[in-house]
């Protein structure tokens, strides 16, 4: 408990929740290789998921600024595969630029993170 | 006016259950409960009377352990969960399943006092329903990236249970770690043992642990036979974060009597809908006059994916004015759905809807074809059977290679109570034809024992001798054979015939002996 609260305060100092002007970002990906990417942005998303545990490819946001998280499929004994007939719509993230900014934006919410540990060029 | 007359309705339930135990409480003194109450500890205010049902929202929330200031990933609110009993939970279930389950009338109302909440839950569906599950909710609202998972990039089919079981290799995901160099794993490979314990061995614990491993980074030992040999090899595989590949295998096949094209579909996910477009945008671009889709490891996902798939097959002019798929509800619902809002038709999808990478509204590319062949297996499930009834409804001719697909023309809304949830058959979807009792699967019409709607094609097993897509497969053989002679008879090539027989390593699954659900778990 204690470690969800310290995380969910880092992440606020790490990437204040901000709104960009709309008629200026462009979308973004992530520049070069970056090691710690993918876990700053997990923590961000399952943040912005109510703890909800995410798993992100390391190429995400490498090729294009736009991520798409769905259920993961259960598989065990006691779990079935799937639903197999879904209507729930997945969540969706996309890294953008504003101002020489990089921020991460949540379309359904439209939350936006600053990632100012990230270096982002215009896709 | 409805809400009023069911608030009414259950004012007078409510009072009448009320008055049925005399002054101690309606649940404790009906004579038929009060010497079988030994699994409710919890004292209650609820009588049962069979086939008597409060509405649900009487019980809802009312949990033996409640999510206090915990928010609820779907709604971005607070959960309601107010302290409870396992009674308050098992009426829930009652009269949740009584409201909106498909065949509530083929329920038999049992006492709630005398189960578990699991074990109630199980009670309440009908004798012929093979997809009545539950989960615990957060393991439902697990999320990962669109096609990410944590796995070796191995799909694993089975037959047999026990000490018949086999365990084989479907299909890779490239660039994984099961087609590393030093793994090598193939379709058709066949697993022999994990981790040290036998693929026949009731240790299924050990078995799905090396089979599907929770995390990254675990590595777990399998020996395993190539299907070119006998010999036994051993391997280590490390678990990663797999991304898959719902689209694989596009390829045009020259007949000799125009251009098919094929594709490998295994999974409804979001990813999906730009492999698909992407996929019908290169055979379109081929001029191909004819489509073969794999979909035998198909077992569903997305419905607006398959009405997306269905709608490049078919094309404007063929879709025009009707639905993908209608729903029905139970005769508690003619029409209105379970929450109240108007049942309305899924509509073929003519753009993309934004499910993945590519924006909203783009148009689909289509080929607007009159006759398509797919290629089916028990996997083949829901929104993939989907497909194949919607195209029906709307007049392409649809020609099945393969077998028995898995007959599951229903669907339903998950239900959280208490921190688990609910997946109770709510309604059925039919084409725009009406049609929709597919129960048992489609069956191609030449396959013997099987009770599925029969339609046009030939039965196939699972060949395994060959790569999916590889035109010496037997299904895909079968189903270029039957394009080009419309009949089941003599592969195209006499030659290919022969040599397949002498090599041939079909699979013959043992067909459900649990939920469907299970199907791709070890029984």
């Amino acid at each position: 408990m204690t470690v969800k609260i310290l995380k969910v305060v880092a992440l606020f100092f790490l990437s204040s929740c901000v709104m960009p002007d709309q008629r200026t970002y462009v979308p973004a990906i992530l520049i070069n290789s970056q090691p710690k990417a993918t876990k700053i942005l997990e923590d961000i998303i399952s943040t912005s998921l109510h703890g909800t545990e995410i798993t992100l490819s390391k190429t995400a946001f490498i090729h294009d600024s736009i991520i798409i998280i769905e259920p993961t499929k259960m598989q065990s004994i006691e779990q079935p595969q799937g639903i197999g007939r879904n209507s729930r719509h997945p969540e969706k993230y996309q890294l953008i630029l504003d101002g020489g900014q990089c921020f991460l934006l949540h379309d359904k919410t439209q939350l936006t993170w600053h990632l100012g540990n990230l270096k982002c060029g215009e896709k | 006016m409805k809400q009023k007359k069911k608030i009414i309705q259950s004012f007078l339930i409510f009072v009448l259950i009320s008055s049925c135990g005399g002054g101690g409480g309606g649940y404790n003194n009906t004579s038929k409960i009060s010497n079988t109450t030994t699994t409710a500890t919890t004292t209650n205010n609820y009588g049962w009377t069979p086939n008597i049902f409060l509405p649900a929202s009487t019980y809802k929330n009312r949990c033996v352990n409640p999510r206090l200031e915990v928010i609820n990933p779907f709604t971005n609110q607070t959960y309601l969960d107010i302290s409870g009993t396992i009674l308050d939970q098992n009426h829930y279930l009652r009269s949740f399943s009584n409201d909106t389950y498909l065949w509530y009338d083929q329920i038999v109302d049992v006492d709630p006092a005398l189960s578990t909440t699991s074990e109630y839950f199980n009670l309440l569906k009908a004798p012929h329903d093979r997809f009545h599950f539950s989960m615990p909710s957060d393991e439902w609202a697990a999320l990962a990236q669109s096609g990410i998972s944590v796995g070796y990039g191995a799909t694993w089919i089975f037959s047999g249970t026990s000490s018949e079981r086999k365990i084989f290799v479907a299909y890779t995901d490239p660039n994984t770690p099961a087609t590393q160099p030093n793994v090598g794993l193939k379709r058709g490979a066949e697993i022999i043992s994990i981790d040290g314990v036998n693929a026949t061995s009731d240790d299924t614990v050990s078995l799905n642990n090396g089979l599907y491993p929770n995390a990254t980074g675990e590595t777990h030992s399998f020996v395993i036979r190539d299907t070119s040999t006998s010999e036994l090899r051993s391997i280590e595989m490390e678990s990663s974060k797999i991304t898959s590949t719902p689209v694989q295998k596009v390829s045009t096949i020259s007949t000799g009597s125009g251009d098919l094209g094929y594709m490998l579909f295994n999974d409804h996910i979001a990813t999906s809908e730009k492999g698909l477009y992407d996929a019908i945008t290169e055979l379109k671009s081929n001029n191909i006059s004819g489509l073969i889709i794999d979909l035998r490891y198909n077992g569903g996902g997305y419905l607006a994916i398959a009405s997306q798939l269905a709608y490049m097959i078919a094309g404007p002019v063929a879709t025009a004015g009707r639905s993908f798929e209608l729903t029905e509800f139970n005769d508690k619902y003619p029409i209105t759905d379970i929450w109240g809002d108007p049942i309305t038709p899924m509509p073929f999808y003519t753009t993309t809807i934004g499910l993945s990478t590519l924006s909203q509204g783009i148009p689909l590319p289509t080929l607007e074809l009159s006759k398509v062949f797919v290629i089916t297996s028990e996997d083949t499930c829901s929104a993939s059977e989907a497909i194949i009834n919607a195209l029906q409804g709307v007049d392409v001719e649809v020609i099945q290679i393969g077998s028995t697909t898995c007959g599951k023309p229903y669907g339903f809304y998950p239900q959280d109570n208490c921190s688990v949830t609910y997946f109770t058959i709510q309604f059925k979807g039919v084409n725009a034809k009406g049609f929709g009792d597919y129960a048992y699967g489609f069956s191609p019409e030449n396959e013997v024992n099987s009770m599925g709607v029969k339609i046009k094609g030939c039965f196939a097993n699972d060949d395994l001798s060959y790569e999916l897509g590889n035109s010496s497969e037997t299904s895909l053989t079968k189903a270029i054979n039957y394009y080009l002679t419309e009949s089941c008879d003599n592969p195209t090539s006499l030659s290919l015939s022969q040599q397949k027989k002498s090599k041939q390593k079909t699979i013959k699954k043992y067909y459900i002996k649990k939920s469907m659900w299970h199907k791709n778990r070890i029984m």
